[in-house]
């Protein structure tokens, strides 16, 4: 009897304990890349998510509103909770920030340490610190110096004060900007924003610390002349870092421009939920500008915006006979081989004119606002520049050192529409142009509609209460960064809170 | 349909034919019992009514043919059956009738035991009792019967059962491991679309085992009694066996039910106002919050033509109901079995047609399985084999957000009747010209918008059964399941003509279709040995060592196209673009090896010592190893006294048990490496929009994974401490069975969502510890128990207490939405607490205001809040009242649930839609929100003076009106009248003319009574669409309603 035990125990301990190990050892994912040791294969992902990120879901629109290029339409719902200033953390964009494209910068640059593949981290730590500039000026304090640590155990990462992430982003351009860019090189194909050319990619790292710079433009350190010193020995991007329009496939699911997606994909935001706000539509139609037939269609009869934020109206603010609902608005327009910016040619340009302007130096400030006016025109495929020739409404006409500044920030208003919605958002609330007027358009909705202040901002009709009378400065924090990370401070009060370079006095 | 029927009558004739009748001669004999002769017992020939009772002595003769059977019954004693033979002489020593006492119960590995000698909680259920519910799938018949165990099912034909087991001890998976004839069978959900949208569920692996087949089921609840099963039973086990074949002449029975359906309960509506928005009659509208219905004649929907239909302005009662048809089911189920000495065989068919309450067949489940098993013995060897094949074809209804069926039913306004849209050929009801553009025409969507599944799954096994000794025998057995199914979903088109009236509805979409394959296998080599020995004249040993093998495999692929070309045509092929493909595949490996040791002590103590070690694929290779096992002592005290001669009066049997086990459990796949997954940019909250996705212009892409890789991953480990009692009095007429549980899941491995800013968004890793205990009690009594006349009760009541003890963040998200408003694990509370944006609350004073925005509307809490709600109840009890005379039965199941809440997404919606019967508070007039303040910029407060807006209630009540977004939580209590069943032995003298041995008919009712707390006029709290798992109690989205079934059935055994 226990003979048979014996042999039975030992044909199976032969069996099995030998083969055990590799046996088991079947856990790698085989659905996924195990490893990678070239680091441009992120790139492109990367970059095209930081795109859809500024102007996707939930930039593109929530940065629309705010800046009330668009709001809501009175008879959808979508977008109700952004156009009435109900507290936001825009969580899904936090998360695609952080989690995706962040990370997927810090991964370049941990597989490009050979010395060939230094133009990945070229671009992986210019874009990186483009991406954290973006992150701190929308959301403020956040974690940065133990953010993105994940793999070293860090989970809940600190949270670092605004100030000191964008000294240490400065410390971080300038040595990039040290590096020599000549001998480095990438495989073109992978690079959507400037096909491997690394003489641009030095330039938009200039654009880059530019634009850190001149955010800082209410601060108490800020050096103008440095900037203009900074801008006469440097050169800076001509070619807007973007996915270029060609790059599409309109016709096929997740292939096309985001805004084309929400449009075409089946959820019609653009068509139901979107329409123009009379703030920007009044804007461009009393100054016929041309680009408001590029960027709206007009209803058959003529272009009409709608107030910022008005539900539930029984009203007929026009006395037209139609009330506000039943109106019919101008659409937002995107076609299907729209440009994806992340940072303009107009952009710099516009920096350049304010920094001259703030010199004092007023034909170099012209020379830039009026190229940058023109980038605008052209990017809206029109050739002709007559609004800034003698007579056209954003003629540069010399002003005090407020109407100079003013007028630059309506035209980048005006030129970020449909490309640049997130540093519109950003830059209002460094600029504070377009100016808030006060008006309470429920008193007196006739009056409101015939009178409205063109060229100035409005508070939402419905979430006046909600703000205060403010417009909304930042989003709060996401409920996933509060919720997970045990080194959280407390949720922000309302959207009334301001990032550290948020000085200048109006709302 | 007929066809087969009609097969299948001939069949059962051919059989009758070839019954013969042998020779008759007279048989005697004598009828004790161990105390002696006993006068009075019956003698019947079987299957007649001839027949004849005991003399004084106990001595009885009958005229009987050889090959008959001989059925000797008598009150208080087993009934015995004796087949005639060569003998003229039988004799028959009688036992008591204690069938509880004596219940041989199967537990791990498939080792009959007598359940006196088993040490933990143990449910046996007969097939019988299964198959007597006349239920489509197995374990629904076990709701409201099984203390300790959750039994939910969504309410499409062949959905998915969801059981739990003494509560959820995972945030994951908690279904428990079911192994049939010790086959370890898939139960995979497949499911098409997700909680929120176009959710289909295609059932899971369990679904195919025909309810007739079944012997009996087994519930192992505790650690203790699943040990042996390794770390796939951590949740429990359910152990069916089915039926096979016995020494003996072919047995055939045939069962046949028809069943009607009807559709169950249904959210109640206001009846004051109809179709408009803001307030006033719109023609276009999709909701119910135009103005109060004056019972005149009005116009109503679009202009067509020049004309318009006109129609009373008045509410439609059961305009939903109406809507829905009767639903049937076929069923037909055959089997035959027999053998001899050496040779045994079992074979069944089946076949199940239903065709669900929703119009057209859009929403039916056919089932069609094959049985086998036989076995052959050689001398010491014997071989068995067991091999099922089935084939379901399931349809489905999607639900959830957007076009949905039931969105369009719910948006249409009370006074439009429903049923009157279905001639899509009447101009006024086609997409064109259907009265609004928000919606569509759902009988459109019927036709125009499908899911279903075909699936075959085929289970069997090989065992080789060596006896070396008479005391030692070897098993061997290789089993497997295999399932492979193709489901495939459509949206058709939807497009309106330019000039039409809702021409540009964001309604139209180009279609999409897909079509997914999916394999799932599992393979499993058991090599076990079995020893006993008497080491004295009291005292037994026998011990099982035994090896494990598990491979398990899992595997998709799905094409699809996002447009479609030609219209009703799903081809990958029919589109303007090209498909899309993806695939996924995992694999896993299981390596188990296991002792057990039973010792038995005077047969009534009874002590099991049992340990195994698994090595999983799952875990980091340094860390694959886990043991575990357990220690169970079974006492019976009542058998301890006999023996010491001392009298147990009115007390049966009792016994008390204790065990103490643990087991081990692994994770999913993959969960240890980090790695790059092909690059996308996430476009989110809304169903019909792609991802961002590469390959863009020519160039591919890939990106870190958001998942940390775990390379510290440990095994979780479950501790389970046990203690029971049962007890028998008064000759079996009162009975009960108690136990307690307490069960500890130490590091339980569960996915942990990282803070986005470190780079990663989720972790799998050991995040906590969770306790669940309680208490299970089963009570029967027999009140009345006579020759023809017997009455039993019996009541199953379960409490379980469940507590996060120790997590290493806040809060774990279980199920919900995007924007956090959902379902949580926190430590220190039961799990799945509801966290939901509620209306914001300040005290001044003492006093508590309801904060409200500048519109006079609650203003709602920046981030979700938590409710102080969860989803557990606080018992669940069922009642099962049998009544019996002569061949007629009755029998009742009330199921009981109080306690607890879930989230319903139909409350929500008809809060949109206006229909809800809270929505007309005030006759929708103009009313403050009472003790409501108003937040000023310096942060302090001021009475607020503004109204709720009449002409914007819809805003109102769709942010959730006084209570803000938590107002979706209601109340999960039900009371249920779960299964009626009336049934009908027909007389042995009829079934003798009809040449059979048995006819039983039977009229069933199933879930026709629901009472729902006051909070909840909207749903059955049973209804999921959140998946079968932690997640299904969360709630339901917009789920298609339940049922009422009503069943007509024949079982003839030949």
């Amino acid at each position: 009897m226990k003979t048979y035990i014996l042999k039975i125990t030992l044909v199976f301990l032969l069996i099995f304990t030998g083969s055990c190990e590799s046996y088991l050892d079947i856990n790698q994912n085989p659905n996924t890349l195990t490893d990678t040791d070239t680091p441009k294969i992120l790139l492109p992902g990367a970059q095209a998510g930081l795109g859809n990120m500024l102007m996707g879901f939930d930039l593109g629109f929530g940065g629309a509103f705010w800046t009330q290029y668009w709001t809501q339409s009175y008879t959808a719902s979508q977008f109700k909770t952004l156009c009435e200033y109900e507290a936001t953390g825009f969580d899904d964009a936090y998360q695609e920030f952080t989690a995706v494209i962040l990370n997927d910068f810090k991964r370049m640059k941990v597989l490009s340490t050979e010395a060939e593949n230094q133009g990945y981290y070229y671009i992986a730590e210019t874009m990186s610190i483009f991406t954290w500039q973006v992150m701190t000026d929308l959301w403020g304090d956040i974690p940065y110096s133990e953010a993105l640590k994940g793999d070293e155990g860090i989970i809940s990462p600190k949270f670092d004060n605004g100030e000191d992430i964008y000294a240490d982003l400065m410390t971080r351009i300038d040595a990039l900007l040290a590096i020599d860019v000549s001998e480095l090189s990438i495989d073109s194909k992978f690079d959507f924003f400037y096909e491997g050319n690394m003489t641009e990619w030095k330039k938009f790292a200039n654009s880059v610390k530019l634009k850190l710079m001149i955010r800082q433009s209410e601060t108490a350190g800020y050096n103008n002349a440095a900037l203009v010193t900074f801008i006469q020995n440097n050169s800076f991007l001509t070619n807007s870092a973007k996915i270029a329009g060609t790059a599409w496939s309109d016709d096929e699911e997740g292939k096309r421009h985001p805004m084309r997606e929400f449009q075409e994909g089946g959820a019609n935001y653009l068509s139901t939920n979107v329409i123009g706000s009379k703030s920007f539509i009044d804007y461009l139609n009393t100054n016929n500008d041309p680009r408001l037939d590029i960027l709206f269609t007009a209803p058959s009869g003529g272009h009409l915006g709608a107030f910022f934020g008005d539900f539930d109206s029984k009203a007929d603010s026009s006395l037209s006979g139609t009330d506000d609902e039943d109106e019919e608005y101008s659409e937002a327009l995107f076609t299907d081989t729209m440009d994806l910016i992340v940072m303009s040619d107009w952009e710099i340009n516009f920096i350049k004119a304010e920094v001259f302007a703030r010199a004092n130096d007023m034909t170099n400030a012209k020379k830039y606002y009026d190229m940058g006016v023109a980038a605008s025109l052209v990017q809206n495929t029109i050739a002709a520049t007559t609004i800034t020739s003698t007579g056209g409404y954003a003629e540069w006409n010399n002003g005090t050192l407020e109407e100079n500044l003013e007028r630059i920030a309506l035209q980048k208003w005006v030129a970020n529409a449909n490309y640049q919605h997130t540093e519109s958002l950003i830059e209002r609330n460094r600029t504070k142009y377009p100016a808030v007027n006060n008006i309470d358009v429920k008193s007196d909705r006739n009056d409101a509609f015939l009178n409205f202040p063109v060229g100035n901002l409005t508070v939402s009709v419905n979430g006046r209460d909600k703000t205060n009378g403010n417009l909304p400065s930042s989003p709060v924090y996401p409920a996933d960064v509060l919720a997970r990370n045990t080194n959280a401070p407390s949720q922000k009060v309302d959207l009334l809170e301001k990032v550290w370079w948020d000085k200048k006095a109006g709302k | 349909m007929k066809p087969k029927i009609n097969a299948i009558l001939t069949l059962l004739l051919a059989f009758i034919v070839q019954l013969t009748f042998a020779q008759t001669k007279t048989v005697s004999g004598t009828i004790s019992d161990s105390s002696g002769p006993l006068p009075g017992v019956v003698v019947l020939i079987k299957g007649t009514k001839q027949g004849t009772e005991t003399n004084f002595d106990g001595e009885y003769s009958i005229k009987v043919s050889t090959g008959a059977i001989l059925q000797i019954s008598y009150i208080g004693m087993k009934t015995v059956e004796k087949t005639v033979g060569s003998a003229n002489v039988i004799n028959i020593v009688m036992e008591e009738d204690s069938e509880v006492l004596q219940e041989v119960v199967v537990t791990a590995l498939g080792i009959s035991k007598e359940k006196r000698a088993v040490g933990y909680a143990i449910t046996s259920v007969k097939g019988d009792d299964i198959s007597n519910t006349q239920a489509v799938n197995p374990m629904t018949a076990l709701q409201g019967k099984v203390s300790g165990v959750e039994i939910s099912t969504a309410p499409g034909p062949g959905a998915t059962q969801n059981v739990i087991i003494r509560g959820a001890s995972s945030f994951g998976n908690n279904q428990p491991l079911y192994i049939v004839d010790g086959i370890p069978i898939t139960n995979e959900q497949n499911r098409s679309g997700n909680d929120l949208n176009a959710q289909v569920d295609f059932g899971s692996g369990i679904n195919s085992i025909n309810p007739n087949d079944i012997e009996n089921l087994s519930v192992l609840k505790g650690a203790a009694a699943t040990a042996l099963y390794g770390s796939r039973a951590a949740n429990g086990v359910i152990l069916i066996t089915t039926k096979s074949g016995k020494n003996g002449a072919l047995q055939i029975n045939f069962d046949s039910s028809y069943s009607m359906s009807r559709v169950g309960h249904l959210p109640e509506n206001q009846d004051q106002f109809g179709q408009g928005w803001s307030g006033d009659r719109a023609l276009d509208e999709n909701g119910n919050w135009g103005a109060a219905y004056d019972g005149k004649d009005r116009i109503w929907g679009n202009i067509v033509n020049n004309s318009q239909q006109i129609k009373p302005y008045v509410y439609l009662k059961d305009n939903l109901r109406n809507f829905y048809e009767y639903g049937e089911n076929i069923k037909n189920s055959l089997s035959l079995s027999g053998g001899n000495e050496t040779n045994t065989y079992y074979l069944s068919l089946s076949q199940n047609e239903v065709d669900g309450v929703i119009p057209t067949d859009q929403d039916s489940y056919k089932r069609y399985t094959i049985s086998t098993r036989a076995s052959h013995k050689v001398n010491k060897l014997k071989l068995s084999s067991s091999i099922n094949f089935s084939k379901e074809n399931t349809k489905a209804v999607p639900s959830g957000q957007g076009t949905s069926l039931l969105r369009s039913l719910n948006e249409i306004a009370n006074d439009i009747s429903i049923v009157d849209l279905k001639n899509l050929n009447n101009p006024f009801n086609n997409l064109d010209n259907y009265f609004t553009p928000y919606g569509v025409n759902p009988y459109y969507i019927l036709n125009n918008d499908g899911a279903d599944q075909e699936k075959y799954k085929f289970f069997g096994k090989f065992e080789v059964d060596y006896n070396f000794l008479d005391n030692l025998k070897l098993t061997y057995r290789f089993s497997g399941d295999f399932e492979t199914s193709l489901a495939q979903t459509h949206t058709g088109i939807i497009s309106h003509s330019p000039d039409s009236p809702n021409f540009g509805s964001s309604n139209e979409t180009p279609g999409k279709y897909r079509e997914t394959r999916r394999n799932r296998s599992q393979f499993s080599h058991d090599i076990m040995v079995n020893y006993n020995e008497s080491l004295s004249e009291n005292f037994d040993f026998s011990a099982t060592a035994g090896f494990n093998l598990n491979e398990r495999r899992y595997d998709w692929l799905y094409g699809e196209i996002s447009s479609i070309d030609i219209p009703k045509f799903y081809n990958l092929d029919n589109s303007l673009t090209p498909s899309t493909s993806d695939q996924y595949k995992e694999e896993r490996k299981l390596f188990g090896a296991y002792l057990s040791l039973d010792f038995n002590y005077k047969n009534y103590l009874f002590l099991n010592i049992t340990g195994r070690n698994d090595w999983s694929s799952t875990l980091p290779l340094e860390n694959n190893s886990f043991y575990y096992g357990g220690q169970t002592l079974s006492f019976i005290l009542t058998d301890f006294l006999k023996d010491q001669d001392i009298d147990t009066g009115i007390f049966s049997f009792t016994k008390f048990r204790i065990a103490y086990g643990s087991t081990g459990n692994d994770t999913e796949p993959y969960n240890i490496y980090d790695r790059y997954v092909p690059s996308f940019s996430s476009h989110p909250n809304y169903p019909d929009i792609d991802d961002l996705e590469f390959p863009l212009a020519g160039v591919n892409s890939y990106s870190a994974s958001n998942k940390l890789g775990n390379s510290n991953l440990k095994p979780e480990k479950t501790n389970e401490f046990e203690v029971g009692i049962e007890n028998r009095m008064f000759n079996n007429r009162i009975g009960f069975e108690f136990s307690y549980y307490n069960r500890f899941t130490k590091g339980l491995i569960e996915d942990l969502p990282l803070d986005p800013s470190s780079g990663y968004t989720l972790v799998t890793t050991n995040l906590g510890d969770v306790r669940n205990k309680g208490i299970e009690l089963s009570v029967d009594v027999t009140p009345i128990k006579t020759e023809d006349f017997n009455w039993n009760i019996s009541w199953v009541y379960s409490q379980n207490k469940n507590k996060v003890e120790r997590l290493d963040v806040d809060e774990v998200f279980l199920a919900g939405f995007g924007d956090g408003n959902g379902f949580y694990a926190i430590e220190g509370m039961p799990l799945g607490q509801f966290k939901f944006t509620t209306s914001e609350k300040v005290t001044i004073g003492n006093e508590e205001f309801t904060v409200v925005d500048g519109n006079g509307n609650p203003q709602q809490t920046t981030d979700p809040v938590l409710l102080g709600k969860d989803a557990n109840e606080k018992y669940r009890m069922g009642f099962t009242n049998t009544l019996k005379w002569k061949g007629l039965s009755l029998t009742a199941t009330v199921d009981v649930r109080k306690g607890g809440h879930i989230y319903s997404g139909t409350k929500d919606y008809m809060h949109w839609t206006g229909s809800s019967p809270e929505s007309v508070l005030n006759d929708r007039n103009a009313f403050l929100i009472p003790n409501s303040v108003v937040r000023n910029s310096d942060g302090s407060y001021s009475e607020n003076n503004i109204p709720v807006n009449p002409t914007a209630l819809h805003t109102f009540y769709s942010n959730g009106g006084f209570e803000g977004e938590s107002y979706a939580i209601i109340d999960r209590s039900y009371i249920k009248l779960r299964n009626v069943t009336m049934a009908y032995a027909i007389p042995q003298s009829l079934c003798k003319k009809l040449k059979v041995n048995a006819i039983n008919l039977s009229l069933t009712a199933n879930n026709f009574l629901l009472w729902t707390p006051k909070e909840n006029p909207y749903i059955d709290p049973e209804t999921t669409t959140f998946g079968n798992d932690v997640d299904a109690k969360f709630g339901e989205y917009n789920a298609n309603p339940s049922n009422e079934v009503y069943t007509f059935g024949v079982n003839i055994k030949l």
